[in-house]
Order: C-alpha cells, then sequence, then structure tokens
C-alpha cells in the first residue's frame, strides 16, 4: 500500500465518522474504517510480509493513519454523546411552577397550637407546667377558693357534677390544680395550669360544654400588682403583638382581691377586647392552701385558649374547633 | 341594673360627656354593658283629651275617636283599633307629620275613613312592653303637651353588670353613691320622704336571726288606680313593669334606694300581728305569681294568724296581694340574710328583684328611709296617708355588721407598687364612706366601712377599693424577678414529643367533646364502667367517655358525610373510667399507682389516664398527592404507636391477635407491654362500619399513655445511646421461610433473629406469598437478613454457617426454608 492509498483510506474515513449522525451508524463506520476486517487492519496484516525498510515505512504510514482515524471516531462519539445528552436533558424537562405533589403531613389542632404557644411564653418567664384531674373534688374545685357551698357557680345550673352527695364535680376551672400545686408545694411558686375544663352550657356559637384554659399562679415574697399586669403584658404582645396595650378593670371572683378582667387594645370599636381574668390571691385562699399570707402574696390568672384561639384567628364560632371538619383541621 | 341618665345626675354632680362617664365606670367595677334609648325617635307627640268615640260603621274592631287638637282644642279625627279609654281620658296622640320609633305619621284612609295620626299605646313610644291598649295619663294632664318634654323618653339608659359583693350597685342612689366617690365629686340630697307617723301600728315579732330590721307603716285612705306617667317612665326605662301607684311605687322605690318594699292589703291580714319566722318544712304558700308552693326548713316567711302570708324577701304572698279596692295597705322594708334568700330563691327557681338584691345584702340601714320615701310617693300615686309606723330590730346576724378593719398602709403600698402613703389611702377610703382613722405610726389605718358596703371586710378587701378609686390604670407593668427555671416536667415534654411522632405519620390531631351516651365503642381494655354525671346536658352525653374512640368515629363519619374520600385523625386526652375498673390494675401492674388521683382525704378520684386514640378510613392520597392511590391501613396505625413506643423508649410493644366485639376478628391485635394490654390496633368489624356509616377496612387505635409517660420520671429521661457504626460492608442473605398459617410473623422473626446470632444487623419482613405449590395451611414468608460484623469483613462461609442455623431453627419450629 503507498502513501496515496493511505490518503485515500483517510479521506474516506474522516468523511464517514464525521457523516456518522448518530451512535449506531459511528459504530458502522467504526467497524468499517477500524475493525478487525477494515482495509486499514488488512493492510497491517501484510505488513509481515514486507521487508524491513518497507515496512518501516508503510508501517508509519498505517499507524498514522489509525491514529487519525480513531482520533476522528472519539471526536465524533463525543459530539454525538453531547447532543444527545442535550436532547435527552431536554426531554426531561420538567415544569416545577405547579403545585408540588405531597405526602400528606398530619397538623395538630389550633387548641394544641395556641394552648403550647402560651405556656412557652410563661415557660419563658420562669413558669413551670403543673396538671391535674378533670374529674375533681368539690373542695379542690371550690371550697379551697373561697367559693363557699351555697355559692351560685356550684349550683348544677353552672357546674357538671359527676356525683353531688361525694362532691365530685367536672372541674369548672384549672384552678384546683393552682391548689394542688399549693397544699404540696412551699413558695416560690410559679406555675401555669392548662387543660380541659367544663361548664353546664349548651352548645351554641360561642359556649362550649368543654374548653380549654390556661391559669397561671405566681406565689412568692414581694409579689405585687405591677408584676401582675408586667406578666400579663409580655403575654398580650407575645401573643398578639408587640404593639399591644393591657387595659386592668375591677372585677370580682372569689378567689383573687384586688381582681382584674385584662383587656388588650385591638382594632374593634372600643379599641379593646376582654381576654382574660386576674388578681392578687385572695389571702383566705392562701391560707385555706397553708401558705401564710402575712409573708407571702401572689397573683393568679385564667385565660380562654378558646378566646384567644376565635380573636386571633377569626374563628366565628367555638364549634368549628371541636367539631373537627377536615377542612378547618388543614387551615392551620 | 339600668341607670336613666336623668335619674342618675339627679343624685350626683357629673359633668362628664356620656361617652366619658361610660368609661369611667367600666374603668371602676361597674362594668357598662350597654347604653340603650328608649323611646327615641319619638317626636311631635302630644296629650290629647277623648272628646267622642263610635264604632268604626265598616269594621267591628276599630273606633273613630275625636280627640282635641294640638293646642289643647278643638277636634282631631283619629280611626283607632283600641278600647281601653273612653270620653275624657288623656291619650297621646301622633298626629300627622309626628314620629314614633319607626314610623312617620300621614293621614291615611283606613276602610273609608280618614284617620289624622294614631293613638299610641305604650309599646309603641317605647315606654314599655304594654300593647294591650293606648297609654291613658293622668285626668289632669296639661292638654297638647308635648310628651317629650313631659318626660325624658328618649334619654339614655346605661345598663350596667353588677358585681356579685356589690349589691349597693343596684339601685340608682346607690350607683350615684359610688360614682361621687369615683369622681370624688358631690352626691346630692336624698330626694323627699314622709314624716313617720308617731303612733305605733301593726305588731311584729321577729323569730329569727334571718331578719335584721322590720319596718312597716300604715297607710289609710288609699285608692288604687294607674300610676301617673313619669312613675311609667322610669319603670320602663328600668325594664319594669308598671301594675298600679301603690305596687309601682315600691318597684320605683327599690330602683331609687335598693330596698325592697312589699305591700300587703291590710285588711286582707289575717289578725293584729305579723310573726317573721323561719319555716318549719311542710307548709305551704301561694306566691303573687299564682304559683304554690312548698316551704322547707330555713325559708324566711311572714305569718299573719292564718299561717305564711308571704315569702320573706323573695316574693310576697296571693292572699294578702293589694288590688283594685284596697283601702288600707301595709308597706313593708325589711332586711334579709342574704344567704337564707339565696338558698330559698335557688331551690324554688324563684329569682326576682328583691331576692336578687337580698341576697346581695342590702344597706342595713336603708329601710326606713326607703319606707317614709315610699309612703310619700303614695300620698301622690294612691292618695295614702301614713298613719302608724312599727321598727323592730333584731342585729344578731353576722351579714348585719360592717365591723372596723385594720390595715397596714405599706403592706397595701407594697401589694399594689402604689405610691400612696397612709394618708392618700385614707383619703381615698373616706371618698367611699369609711371611717378612717390613721395611727400615730403613720402606717395603721383603723377603718370602718359605711353600712352599705358589706364587702369591705378584710385589708385585701380595702387595698382593692383604694386601687379602684385611685385608677388601676395606674398600676405600672413590671416583670416580677424569676423564681425558678421555668420547664415543662419530663413527661409533658415528652408527650409533646409523642403527639408530633403520631402526627408525622400524617394523622391530622382533633379536639373531641368527652362525653357518651349508652352506646360505646370499646378499645383498649373495655368495660362497662361509666363514669356517670349527676346533670348531664343531653342523653348522648350522660357519661365521661371511657376511651377515645367515639369521639374520633364520630369525626370521621361526620366528614365522610360531607364526601370525603379519606382521613386519618388522633386524639391525646384522659378517658374515663371508675375507680374499680380493671384498666386501674392492668396499669398499676405496669407503671405503679403514680398515675392515679385522689381528693383531699386521699379517697381515689374516678381513673382518667391518659391516651391516645387513632382512626382512618379510605383514599390517604388522591389527585395531587405524592401516592395518588394509597389508602390509610391498619400498618399505618401500628406504625404510629410503633413510633411512640419508640420515642418513649419502652421498645416496640408485643402484638397478640384479638377477638373483640366491635373489630375484625382476624384483623386485630392487642400491644402489651411486660405482658400487660396497654393498646388495640385493628380493622373495624362490618357491621361497626355499617353503624358508624364507614366503608369497611376502616381502621381504628387506641394506646394507654400513662406506661409511655412514666418511662420520663421526675429525674428526667435517659438519653438513647448512639449505635456504633460499622464501616465494613454487609452481607444480604434473604431467606424465604415456609411455615404453617399458624405460626406468627412475630414468632418466625423472634425464630430468625436468636439463630442469625450477633452477626445480624437488620432482619426485615419483605414478602408473602400463598399457592397449590406450598403444602395446605402453609404460606412462605421472605425475610432480610442483613449481616455485618464490627471487625472484619465477612465472607460467603459466614453467611453460609448463618443460613445452617436458621435452617436449623426453622425446622425445629416445624417450618423449612424454601429453596
Amino acid at each position: 500500500m503507498d502513501a496515496s492509498e493511505v490518503e485515500a483510506l483517510r479521506a474516506a474515513g474522516l468523511a464517514a465518522f464525521a457523516a456518522a449522525t448518530d451512535a449506531a451508524a459511528l459504530e458502522l463506520v467504526r467497524v468499517e474504517h477500524l475493525g478487525r476486517r477494515s482495509p486499514l487492519a488488512e493492510a497491517q496484516k501484510q505488513l509481515g510480509r514486507m521487508s524491513d525498510d518497507e515496512r518501516r515505512s508503510v508501517g508509519a504510514l498505517l499507524n498514522g493513519l489509525k491514529g487519525d482515524l480513531t482520533s476522528a471516531h472519539e471526536a465524533r462519539h463525543a459530539a454525538l454523546e453531547a447532543v444527545e445528552l442535550a436532547a435527552r436533558l431536554e426531554a426531561e424537562r420538567l415544569d416545577l411552577t405547579g403545585p408540588a405533589r405531597r405526602v400528606r403531613p398530619g397538623r395538630p389542632h389550633l387548641l394544641t397550637q395556641v394552648e403550647q404557644e402560651i405556656v412557652d411564653v410563661f415557660i419563658g418567664m420562669g413558669f413551670s407546667v403543673a396538671e391535674g384531674p378533670e374529674v375533681e373534688s368539690g373542695r379542690f374545685n371550690f371550697d379551697l377558693l373561697n367559693i363557699p357551698p351555697d355559692h351560685p357557680a356550684r349550683g348544677t345550673m353552672d357546674t357538671i357534677y359527676v356525683d353531688e352527695a361525694a362532691d365530685l364535680v367536672l372541674r369548672t376551672h384549672t384552678s384546683p390544680v393552682q391548689v394542688r400545686t399549693m397544699l404540696t408545694q412551699e413558695p416560690p411558686i410559679a406555675v401555669v395550669c392548662p387543660g380541659r375544663v367544663y361548664r353546664a352550657d349548651a352548645v351554641d356559637a360561642t359556649h362550649s360544654p368543654v374548653f380549654t384554659q390556661v391559669e397561671g399562679l405566681l406565689v412568692a415574697e414581694g409579689v405585687t400588682m405591677a408584676h401582675l399586669r408586667g406578666t400579663l403584658l409580655a403575654f398580650a404582645r407575645a401573643l398578639f403583638g408587640e404593639d399591644r396595650e393591657v387595659r386592668l378593670r375591677p372585677s370580682f371572683f372569689p378567689f383573687t382581691e384586688p381582681s382584674a378582667e385584662v383587656d388588650v387594645s385591638f382594632a374593634s370599636a372600643s379599641g379593646w377586647l376582654e381576654i382574660l381574668g386576674s388578681g392578687m390571691v385572695d389571702p383566705a385562699v392562701l391560707s385555706a392552701c397553708g401558705i401564710d399570707p402575712e409573708r407571702y402574696t401572689g397573683f393568679a390568672f385564667g385565660i380562654g385558649v378558646e378566646r384567644v384561639a376565635m380573636l386571633r384567628h377569626g374563628v366565628a364560632d367555638i364549634r368549628d374547633l371541636y367539631d373537627a371538619d377536615a377542612r378547618f383541621l388543614a387551615a392551620f | 341594673m339600668r341607670l336613666p341618665l336623668s335619674w342618675l345626675t339627679s343624685m350626683v354632680d357629673v359633668d362628664l360627656t356620656l361617652d366619658d362617664l361610660v368609661d369611667r365606670l367600666s374603668a371602676s367595677g361597674l362594668e357598662v354593658e350597654g347604653v340603650t334609648t328608649p323611646g327615641a325617635g319619638v317626636h311631635g307627640v302630644r296629650t290629647a283629651r277623648v272628646l267622642h268615640h263610635e264604632p268604626h260603621p265598616d269594621a267591628d274592631s276599630l273606633r273613630l275617636v275625636d280627640v282635641t287638637g294640638p293646642d289643647g282644642s278643638g277636634e282631631v279625627r283619629v280611626v283607632c283599633g283600641a278600647a281601653n279609654f273612653d270620653v275624657g281620658d288623656v291619650v297621646l296622640h301622633a298626629s300627622v307629620g309626628a314620629r314614633i320609633p319607626g314610623m312617620e305619621l300621614e293621614a291615611r284612609t283606613i276602610r273609608g275613613q280618614v284617620s289624622n295620626g294614631m293613638l299610641a299605646s305604650a309599646r309603641e313610644l317605647g315606654l314599655g312592653e304594654d300593647h294591650s291598649g293606648l297609654l291613658v295619663l293622668d285626668d289632669d294632664a296639661p292638654l297638647g303637651a308635648l310628651l317629650d318634654e313631659l318626660v325624658p323618653v328618649g334619654e339614655p339608659v346605661i345598663e350596667i353588670a353588677v358585681q356579685p359583693d356589690r349589691g349597693d350597685h343596684l339601685s340608682i342612689r346607690g350607683v350615684a353613691r359610688d360614682l361621687a366617690a369615683i369622681l370624688d365629686t358631690a352626691l346630692l340630697p336624698l330626694p323627699e320622704i314622709a314624716a313617720a307617723p308617731s303612733s305605733s301600728g301593726a305588731r311584729i315579732e321577729l323569730a329569727t336571726d334571718g331578719v335584721g330590721a322590720f319596718i312597716a307603716w300604715s297607710l289609710d285612705g288609699v285608692t288604687v288606680r294607674r300610676s301617673p306617667l313619669w312613675l311609667r317612665t322610669r319603670l320602663a326605662q328600668c325594664g319594669v313593669r308598671s301594675i298600679d301607684g301603690v305596687v309601682d311605687v315600691t318597684n320605683f322605690v327599690m330602683l331609687e334606694l335598693g330596698q325592697p318594699l312589699h305591700a300587703f292589703d291590710l285588711d286582707r291580714v289575717a289578725g293584729e300581728m305579723l310573726t317573721v319566722r323561719s319555716a318549719q318544712g311542710g307548709e305551704r304558700l301561694r306566691t303573687l305569681d299564682g304559683v304554690d308552693r312548698s316551704l322547707v326548713a330555713g325559708d324566711l316567711v311572714i305569718d299573719d294568724a292564718e299561717g305564711p302570708a308571704s315569702l320573706a324577701g323573695v316574693m310576697g304572698g296571693e292572699r294578702t296581694e293589694v288590688h283594685s279596692a284596697t283601702r288600707r295597705v301595709l308597706l313593708e322594708g325589711a332586711v334579709w340574710d342574704p344567704a337564707a334568700i339565696r338558698r330559698t330563691s335557688r331551690r324554688m327557681g324563684l329569682v326576682s328583684e328583691a331576692s336578687t338584691r337580698f341576697e346581695r345584702r342590702v344597706d342595713p340601714e336603708g329601710a326606713a328611709v326607703a319606707v317614709a320615701r315610699a309612703a310619700h310617693l303614695m300620698a301622690g300615686t294612691a292618695d295614702a296617708r301614713a298613719v302608724a309606723a312599727t321598727v323592730e330590730r333584731r342585729g344578731s346576724g353576722a351579714w348585719l355588721a360592717s365591723p372596723e378593719v385594720s390595715a397596714s398602709a405599706a403592706r397595701i403600698r407594697s401589694l399594689l407598687a402604689l405610691d400612696l402613703d397612709a394618708d392618700a389611702q385614707a383619703r381615698l377610703l373616706r371618698r367611699a364612706g369609711c371611717a378612717v382613722e390613721v395611727a400615730p405610726d403613720a402606717d395603721g389605718l383603723h377603718v370602718t366601712p359605711p353600712s352599705w358596703r358589706g364587702d369591705l371586710s378584710r385589708p385585701a378587701d380595702l387595698a382593692e377599693e383604694v386601687v379602684r378609686l385611685h385608677g388601676y390604670a395606674h398600676v405600672p407593668a413590671e416583670l416580677p424577678p424569676l423564681v425558678a427555671r421555668g420547664r415543662r416536667s419530663p413527661a409533658q415534654q415528652l408527650e409533646r414529643e409523642l403527639r408530633t411522632a403520631v402526627l408525622a405519620h400524617g394523622l391530622d390531631e382533633v379536639v373531641t367533646r368527652p362525653f357518651v351516651g349508652d352506646q360505646v365503642f370499646a378499645g383498649v381494655h373495655p368495660s362497662d364502667g361509666r363514669v356517670l354525671l349527676a346533670n348531664p346536658l343531653a342523653q348522648d352525653a350522660a357519661a365521661m367517655r371511657p376511651g377515645l374512640l367515639d369521639g374520633l368515629l364520630t369525626t370521621l363519619r361526620r366528614n365522610r358525610g360531607q364526601g370525603r374520600a379519606g382521613m386519618a385523625v388522633t386524639e391525646f386526652g384522659r378517658i374515663h373510667r371508675p375507680v374499680g375498673d380493671p384498666i386501674g390494675a392492668a396499669l398499676d401492674a405496669v407503671v405503679g399507682p403514680d398515675w392515679r388521683w385522689a381528693g383531699p382525704d386521699g379517697q381515689p378520684l374516678p381513673l382518667q389516664p391518659r391516651a391516645v386514640g387513632v382512626a382512618a378510613f379510605g383514599a390517604r392520597g388522591g389527585p395531587g398527592w405524592l401516592d395518588e392511590s394509597a389508602t390509610w391501613v391498619i400498618e399505618d396505625l401500628l406504625a404510629s404507636f410503633d413510633e411512640v413506643a419508640r420515642r418513649a423508649g419502652t421498645g416496640i410493644l408485643e402484638r397478640r391477635p384479638i377477638e373483640r366485639d366491635g373489630w375484625h376478628p382476624g384483623r386485630t391485635v392487642i400491644l402489651l407491654l411486660a405482658g400487660v394490654e396497654v393498646g388495640i390496633v385493628g380493622q373495624l368489624h362490618p357491621h361497626a362500619c355499617e353503624r358508624w356509616d364507614l366503608p369497611e377496612e376502616s381502621v381504628a387505635g387506641e394506646l394507654l399513655l400513662e406506661p409511655m409517660l412514666a418511662v420520663a420520671t421526675s429525674a428526667g429521661r435517659r438519653a438513647a445511646a448512639a449505635p456504633r457504626l460499622v464501616r465494613h460492608p454487609a452481607v444480604v442473605v434473604d431467606v424465604a421461610v415456609v411455615a404453617p398459617e399458624s405460626l406468627a410473623v412475630a414468632s418466625i422473626a423472634a425464630l430468625l433473629d436468636e439463630a442469625a446470632g450477633e452477626l445480624l444487623d437488620d432482619l426485615r419482613w419483605f414478602d408473602e406469598f400463598r399457592g397449590p405449590q406450598l403444602p395446605e395451611g402453609h404460606r412462605s414468608v421472605a425475610f432480610r437478613l442483613r449481616l455485618q460484623d464490627g471487625q472484619r469483613q465477612l465472607t460467603d462461609a459466614d453467611a453460609d454457617e448463618v443460613l445452617q442455623r436458621v435452617e436449623r431453627a426453622v425446622s425445629a419450629a416445624g417450618a423449612s426454608l424454601r429453596a
């Protein structure tokens, strides 16, 4: 094989590689020009029969040819791969602007969320969390809280009884947890008492026979009404926004003296909404619970979790909180 | 309590706008519930005399009436539907162009007769509820006078909520007095009263400590007639119905001064003496409202010679009631024990204006003035002439006294965090009517409250009065110094985490009302034990829930009823069982007795352990979800409880198949901890699905949380140990065990675990197969064993050795390995 024939093979090979348009065609071209039956391979088989000089010169020519064709193949192969990859990536294009297909998460109930948020605020202020039974002794629920046996709140119009003779009630507030705490702990005492409470109210848009409270109690030396106000101001700002103010109004509760209704500033007709009741723990309650009212003072408050949830989230009907409509559950 | 503005300001010097007055009242413990303006919108309504009337020619129920015109003379024709008037009566005429609430009058033809305006009833003028006829005025009323110039119709009436310890706010005078204290302004003099007659009248015996004072005036020459317009207007503004010139005065004075009064027809009182006593029980009394009432021991009654004549402090008796022919009246003003009145009122379910006041305590010194005031007014409204008066007192009840209270000004000052010294506090208390002496040490306050303030009996009460009159707004806001590290207990923290663990399985948390009726879906540890309610709100809420599943299944049913294809819910809460319920012993066996609650004397309260319930039906996925066709299955619920146990650190709960009412007999397991049932998970029985309107393959579960939470002791939770992460590659061996159906997957897994020994890193069930190739009653269960050693790389020989051990163990259990 002479130089002109090698050149012809080179020209034909390079043209063939350049013309291959996909991997399969390229492979055919490779077999034809670089395979074991290709003119190049056939020519290389002839080398053994040549003289040393001839073999050296033709061999060099053929090696040159093989190198060029191999390079051409590799280049074409890379080029075709790049094109194919680009085509595949294009074909794999996804529209990710649509809704993400989800694995459904479960959600905590709104009352749980609000209760935990309230409790967290008070934990941040140094309060611990205390709990107690829902079926409670009337002595803990009433007597020790300065609510005597003939008090209207103890009537069956207001209180759900389990057993009147045995003085067993569904607790009407979580105050009996405060009582249990005072009976078993020495001051300083700082607790919040979250939980379900019960009243003999028929179900309507604003009443529920069962609802949720977070009550709080601080008993220590030197606790003042300013501490009550400061604590509730911090609570109101944490739950409703840092721009809020609180207003205290005189009120009456058997277990506090002085007592105060607490309003939070709101974009409402009067500019205020009542959110909770509070006061300085009545000395009679401290005494009844074994705490020396000459030495210690304290404050207590009771927050309705439903009320906070309804005000903050615009829940119009308290029944929505208990009827568990899936659309409602999914909203929070 | 309703406060007509002009009535209130007749007694106290107030220089505030209505809005400011309302704000000051609310800021001082007299919470304003609303301001109304009864009769607002009345314009141009004038008095007119009826000159002539005749039947309407074309309507039986109508009259043609001629009345005097706007200047008091002339004649105007009106068509009228009322019949309670006659020629000469003075009525109210809304002439053409006049206005009454909601209407402007024009000339109108009624059945062919022109009516020039209308004659008005009390209700049409906003002067009460009476719509049975025209409002007929006194005969001597001026003619042609504008109604709104005669009486303050349309003025603001402020309604306040009265606190239970402030009975003194249940009168115009009482609110005026407090307002004077609040505003530090003048209380105006008492209105006019009659002089007490010098001769003594009815004999009164006070035979009980339930009465503090009893004042009885005898009035002669009484003519019972309708009340004058001014009196009817005041009663209407306060929401009290007008009766006649005697009864209306007793009500008016009650509203004005806070002292309820009662008028007996003296000629109907039997005998010469009234006896005030405590009822024995078994006696009967017919009260003014026509109800026969039986008395029990402790009810206070006023007897005449024939027995009970009046239910003291609550309601008078019908037998001695004032009526149209009454000529002589015994006017009673008495002071009753608040507790006794409260008991009687509550027991009888009878709440009157009088009982409302007495049970909040009336001013023990106020009765005499009130009777004198009423006698003065009845002279005008009923021609009554006071001829005799009897005053009896019995002063032993503690509720009568307002003893001196001693307090430390420094303590009050520090409690309130207000910069008020003893003198400043004394000044405030004096405004409230207290006599105050400041001790020479400039700290001790010796305070004698006024007779009308029964609520000021302790230093704390004085502190409240000081801050109330000084203004709650002045209390500064200050955070208390931290007294402790705030925290949840370890168990409370764990409960929060367990809730998160369940929610992570895709269940939504719900909160349901924890009451059940007769039919209950039994979950964990079923029993018939119920904590029944003595006064349930509804028949289907007669007991506290013994388990959580009724609430959850009700939730599912309600949502399915609204067309939802599937839903999964969970609830965390307490369940309730009687003290002796077997669930108690079961829990004690696992966690000891600390989960129980006791009453004040250590007596056990009903069992109320914490639990978590789960329930689900139907589609889990759907359009837009990652797995559109997924449905809720038992495994979802089992997995959520496994995770709860794992997080709590109790280890995986043992599962044991169970047949239980309401549950699918072949698809239900109980969960056990230390051999004790603590939970249940399964598919509902088809009958239960039907009953709850749920599709078949609905699933549910319930787990007691006390055993999980007990893991977190007061000392804290044990920290989980970090695993040793082996880096040598693992060898995976799959085995298929052909086993009789009776051999549970859990048992096979336990065999494999034991046989594989220490090299076993992970064991996973991955397939199950039944078919004719297998012996009858057998199935093939496939497991993947992952083998690993911390020290070296495992070889095929290691795997073979494990496989041989597994094969021997399986054979010993009556199963075999499938080739």
